[in-house]
């Protein structure tokens, strides 16, 4: 009941809030809050003369308002042309073309871009927790005040702002460039235009909306990875090209070299090695067709997880940087249900999975144990595994051991808070400190480096 | 955004002339418009805003210092009065700033450790039109009563506004919409004005409790719960034992008619002063006198003074003008202010003019239940003495005291109510009837009213008077001469002690160290106080400024340094022909992202050919590449040339049309 009452509240105050900075500009806003303070502090009219800039500047921001209420709709329109894919924390540009159909020039309006609206439900509010809550007093942990800005300003994409309409000559066509810069991942649902006309005196606006559906997929915020070296590949051998689970070859020579353990006795150069009396081998040019598996662990209590989104900036870096390196990949998490999801060499694009990482969610209703069966089911075809996991427990722990017991390369990118405070435990598994990596928000770049 | 020229300046002197302060107001506008000229700037970090900041909170802080000690009563209005002062560090220091803002995250303690670096740098705040709307208000506070203000106010709003206007509406409709702005505000402020001395005098007597001499509403017959407020309003000391309580009159009145008392024949006489200018003769001296200490707040004008009823000499007391009236009024007229006096008086003696006609008469509306009431004390057949007695012993045993007015039937007046029936009520109800009843019985009466004295502070040791201590009683003339009778029922205080506030105890620990300033202010010498202060400022100021030109804080930036610096890795981000590109975005031909120039011209060669297609922006573009790509480095004369170039083709294109239904 209480949390009900405080969710229509915070929803309430929110909209008018919003309504607020849309129908006021900065310089109304600032002369509504003097009106405020001298109407308080002007109340003796027999001391001081401060009521007479009270009404004075009451006299104005009301006949702004009233001008801002009668607006008789411009006919113009507005076509917004946008690029297929954004990124999350990169700016997004793009044009919009406004059309005059009017026989009078139109100066001096302006426009913001009608998105998705980023009240959560009540739901949402009750069920999702900010992190770090339980740092918080009691008071704030039950008024769910903090959770509300939080969730607010995790499902809104792009900031609200206003942006000029270049003057539009009579019947007249322009464009304008629009950059904005997405916060996260995700559709970037656009609704349509909302245009805005001040009044003389600059302090209030009047608004009529021009309806133009479209969206954007955004992708999530990637990082440089330096040129991998992907687990899993033979390296420097003869033979033709296999898109399969190990390795391919290649049959340009380039060297000869000592033998290594694991190299095929076939490519064995025997002359040389009478001569030194060790065992010498061919080396060719090397092959990358490999077949990766990416397994991005999404597995998070929480719908808005900071370490859940950057271990989607992994993965989406991953699928990124192997594209330059002609592999294929596959990219296995768990949503509804356990998805896996093929790239490269002719099978899907990378921005396919791109896409799909611009979209996957936390899988909050399953425990991490689901991942492992299709992991293990599919092991075969792949030549080697990159984990990004969330964590270091158990069930995780069970899933790197059972890949490694069946020979399988892999590489583990965990993804934790830059907290000295909470060290990650118990380690990685002896021997396979080298391919075990810890990173930490808000030194992702820095840790990937080290790769 | 910042304010148009001049403004703040113009402001700073309209607040100078309204407040007295022209002479500093002038040196502060002068300062904050000289910014214009002069060249020098400098790089203030957030910790020098955050000094800055705290070194305005101090002197905001010593000017309310100063307000409460000059004039506690307005110590709010006279602080609004000098804010420009206590911010003008603040302002001055965004004026020279080399990035002409201040950071807001620096301005609150708690802003400055709680925000992040990222929401810090997005604080970044001009602080111009507020400055500007402070020095307004400020400048209104001083109420200087000019009848141009309104007009000064007007103007400089206009101009505020002037650069906020939209260019979409002529300059004939934005100023008509500001004359029916100003005219709308012009209507509103008097009208506020009249509500205000409505208000003022319709509730006059309720709130501010200064009895008129000559008229006296009482409550009685009214359906209210009175409520009288814990206020303390003046205070008692005598130098010898007292007994309590101690009634001290206000005001005396002589006829009653419909709940309401009327002083006759009571014109005030100006008495003047003795010798040494604080002394008053009001009567005749007595024998037995004693003397009483009274501190009492005086409003400015006139005011009744609250003194023992047979007060004959004033001490001490410092005031304009001093009156009295036959029926022993004593009316102040002086500015506002404590007056701490002495009262000599004999006590159980009262001064009053001799009785009349009037002290007998009994209005026709209460008569018949006066005059049955006297018959059935047989108030004809005693003597004076005895006829107090009855009536003392009478209110005494068989009535009680009562603030809750339940009204009365209509058959009947309210006194007559309370007498026969109710036999409950306050001090007006039981001074009333006494009156009458004493006139009934034909000893000539009088009605006074005032505040009786029992409550003694230990916390002040003092006796202090509140607000509900207000009370009435009557005057009887027997044996030759007026005496008090009080015949309210002597357990009146402590009732409404009872209906006190249960946090009397801390305002009253409030209204006492308001009072112990308020003493404190009035032993010190202004001026003296003003002195030292000042120079506490300087020195402060002093302090203040070489730790904030100390080598790790702010750095002067010579008219050179503020010039734009090219990151190292892009030379000739400063040629003049982005202006064409500016010019041409403005004209809605948008440059793509990663779009050349020579890629662009050429796109809008074929669409706009009489701006892209001028023989004279290839050679432009030529020398632009050169400035930013090389080879070499751009000669001095190759850069006039590309200047003019520049100049000229805007100027050139200027009238061209603008883009039009290309797409």
């Amino acid at each position: 009941m209480l949390k009900s009452f405080l969710y229509k509240s915070y929803r309430f105050f929110y909209t008018s809030d919003q309504r607020r900075r849309r129908r006021f500009t900065l310089a109304g806003l600032v002369l509504a809050a003097i009106v405020a303070i001298t109407a308080i502090t002007g109340l003796d009219t027999h001391s001081t003369l401060v009521h007479q800039v009270f009404t004075l500047l009451l006299s104005v921001l009301l006949l702004s308002l009233v001008w801002s209420k009668f607006l008789a709709r411009i006919d113009i329109a507005a076509t917004r042309h946008l690029p297929q894919y954004a990124t999350a924390g990169e700016p997004l540009v793009y044009r919009v073309a406004f059309e005059n159909r009017t026989a009078k020039m139109q100066t001096a309006l302006s426009f913001y871009e009608n998105t998705t609206d980023p009240r959560p439900s009540l739901e949402e509010l009750l069920s999702v927790k900010e992190p770090g809550e339980d740092k918080r007093n009691v008071w704030d942990r039950n008024i769910l005040y903090y959770r509300w800005l939080w969730l607010i300003s995790k499902r809104r994409i792009i900031d609200d702002r206003f942006h000029a309409v270049p003057d539009l000559p009579a019947n007249g066509r322009l464009e304008t460039r629009v950059e904005v810069t997405p916060r996260s991942r995700g559709y970037l649902h656009f609704y349509g235009f909302e245009i805005a006309r001040t009044d003389p005196f600059g302090l209030c606006r009047a608004l009529f909306s021009i309806p133009a559906p479209q969206k954007v997929i955004v992708l999530p915020k990637r990082y440089r990875l330096p040129r991998l070296s992907l687990p899993g590949a033979r390296r420097h051998h003869a033979r033709g090209v296999r898109l399969a689970a190990s390795i391919g070859n290649y049959g340009e020579f380039v060297s000869l070299r000592d033998y290594r353990p694991g190299d095929n006795l076939r490519q064995i150069h025997w002359k040389s090695s009478a001569k030194r009396n060790e065992w010498i081998i061919k080396e060719y040019q090397e092959e990358f067709y490999a077949r990766q598996a990416l397994i991005l662990d999404t597995f998070s209590t929480s719908a808005h997880s900071d370490r859940f989104e950057e271990a989607v900036s992994i993965a989406a870096s991953f699928v990124c940087s192997l594209q330059t390196q002609e592999s294929l990949l596959d990219l296995l998490f768990v949503g509804d249900r356990s998805y896996r999801f093929s790239s490269g060499r002719g099978t899907a694009s990378y921005d396919h999975l791109l896409e799909i990482l611009a979209a996957v969610q936390t899988c909050r209703d399953k425990t991490f144990d689901a991942i492992a069966a299709p992991v293990f089911e599919h092991m075969h075809l792949f030549s080697g595994c990159i984990c990004v996991l969330l964590a270091w427990d158990e069930p995780r722990r069970a899933l790197v051991r059972g890949l490694k017991d069946r020979g399988v390369p892999i590489l583990v990118i965990i993804v934790t808070e830059d907290d000295p405070s909470a060290p990650l435990d118990p380690g990685p598994p002896k021997g396979f400190e080298k391919d075990f990596m810890v990173v930490k928000i808000g030194r992702i770049e820095e840790g990937l480096a080290r790769l | 955004m910042k304010t148009p020229p001049l403004l703040i300046g113009a402001t700073l002197l309209l607040w100078g002339w309204q407040s007295r302060l022209f002479y500093p107001a002038l040196v502060m506008a002068a300062v904050l418009e000289s910014h214009r000229l002069i060249k020098s700037r400098w790089d203030f970090s957030e910790s020098d805003i955050a000094r800055i900041s705290d070194l305005c909170t101090i002197l905001l802080a010593i000017a309310v210092l100063i307000a409460v000690i000059k004039d506690p009563g307005r110590f709010m209005l006279l602080t609004l009065q000098w804010l420009p002062i206590a911010v003008f560090p603040l302002i001055a220091t965004q004026q020279y700033s080399q990035s002409g803002t201040i950071y807001g995250s620096a301005l609150l303690i708690l802003f400055r450790r709680r925000l992040t670096k990222e929401t810090k740098r997005k604080f970044i705040i001009d602080i111009s039109y507020p400055y500007f709307f402070l020095c307004l208000v400020s400048a209104a506070g001083a109420n200087a009563g000019k009848s141009w203000f309104y007009y000064g106010l007007l103007a400089l709003t206009a101009w505020a506004l002037w650069p906020l206007r939209s260019r979409r509406y002529p300059f004939y409709l934005w100023l008509l919409l500001l004359m029916a702005g100003g005219a709308l505000g012009y209507a509103g402020q008097v009208g506020l004005y009249r509500l205000h001395s409505f208000l003022l005098e319709a509730g006059y007597d309720y709130f501010t409790k200064n009895r008129d001499p000559f008229k006296s509403t009482t409550a009685i017959g009214e359906m209210i719960a009175l409520k009288q407020s814990d206020r303390i309003l003046f205070r008692l000391a005598a130098a010898g034992p007292l007994s309590l309580p101690i009634r001290l009159r206000e005001a005396c009145y002589t006829a009653y008619d419909r709940a309401t008392w009327y002083a006759t024949h009571s014109g005030f006489e100006e008495l003047l002063p003795e010798t040494n200018q604080g002394s008053w003769t009001i009567g005749a001296a007595g024998a037995d006198a004693q003397q009483v200490h009274i501190w009492m707040r005086l409003p400015k004008g006139q005011n009744l003074l609250k003194l023992p009823g047979g007060t004959f000499r004033l001490h001490d007391l410092h005031v304009a003008r001093l009156e009295k009236n036959s029926l022993g009024a004593v009316r102040s007229e002086s500015e506002a202010g404590l007056a701490v006096f002495q009262a000599d008086y004999v006590p159980g003696q009262v001064y009053n003019r001799p009785p009349d006609d009037a002290d007998l008469k009994i209005p026709a509306t209460e008569a018949p239940a006066i005059q049955t009431f006297a018959e059935s004390l047989q108030l004809n057949a005693k003597g004076g003495d005895e006829v107090i007695a009855a009536l003392h012993a009478f209110f005494g045993q068989q009535f009680r005291y009562s603030l809750d007015l339940v009204g009365h039937p209509s058959d009947k007046t309210a006194l007559a109510d309370f007498l026969l029936h109710a036999r409950a009520g306050h001090c007006e109800y039981f001074a009333t009837a006494t009156v009458l009843l004493l006139r009934a019985a034909g000893i000539p009466a009088r009605y006074v009213s005032g505040y009786a004295a029992a409550e003694y502070s230990a916390l002040e040791e003092r006796i202090v008077v509140r607000q509900r201590h207000a009370h009435a009683w009557a005057l009887a003339f027997v044996a030759g001469q007026w005496v008090e009778v009080d015949t309210t029922p002597p357990d009146w205080p402590a009732l409404e002690a009872a209906g006190a506030s249960p946090f009397v105890h801390v305002t009253d620990l409030f209204a006492f160290l308001r009072f112990r300033l308020t003493l404190w202010r009035q032993r010190i010498q202004m001026e003296e106080l003003t002195l030292y202060l000042t120079f506490a400022l300087v020195a402060l100021g002093l302090l203040f400024i070489k730790r904030l030109t100390g080598k790790k804080h702010m750095r002067r930036v010579t008219v050179e340094q503020r010039q734009p610096v090219p990151p190292a890795n892009a030379p000739g981000l400063t040629s003049e022909f982005f202006a064409i590109e500016q010019w041409l975005n403005r004209q809605g031909h948008e440059r793509q992202p990663g779009e050349t120039f020579r890629a662009w011209f050429q796109r809008l060669a074929a669409s706009a050919p009489e701006i892209a297609g001028q023989p004279e922006i290839q050679p432009l573009l030529a020398l632009h590449y050169r400035l930013r790509f090389g080879p070499g480095v751009l000669g001095r004369e190759d850069r006039q040339r590309l200047i003019a170039g520049v100049r000229a083709s805007i100027r050139a294109n200027d009238g061209s049309p603008r883009r039009n239904g290309a797409g």
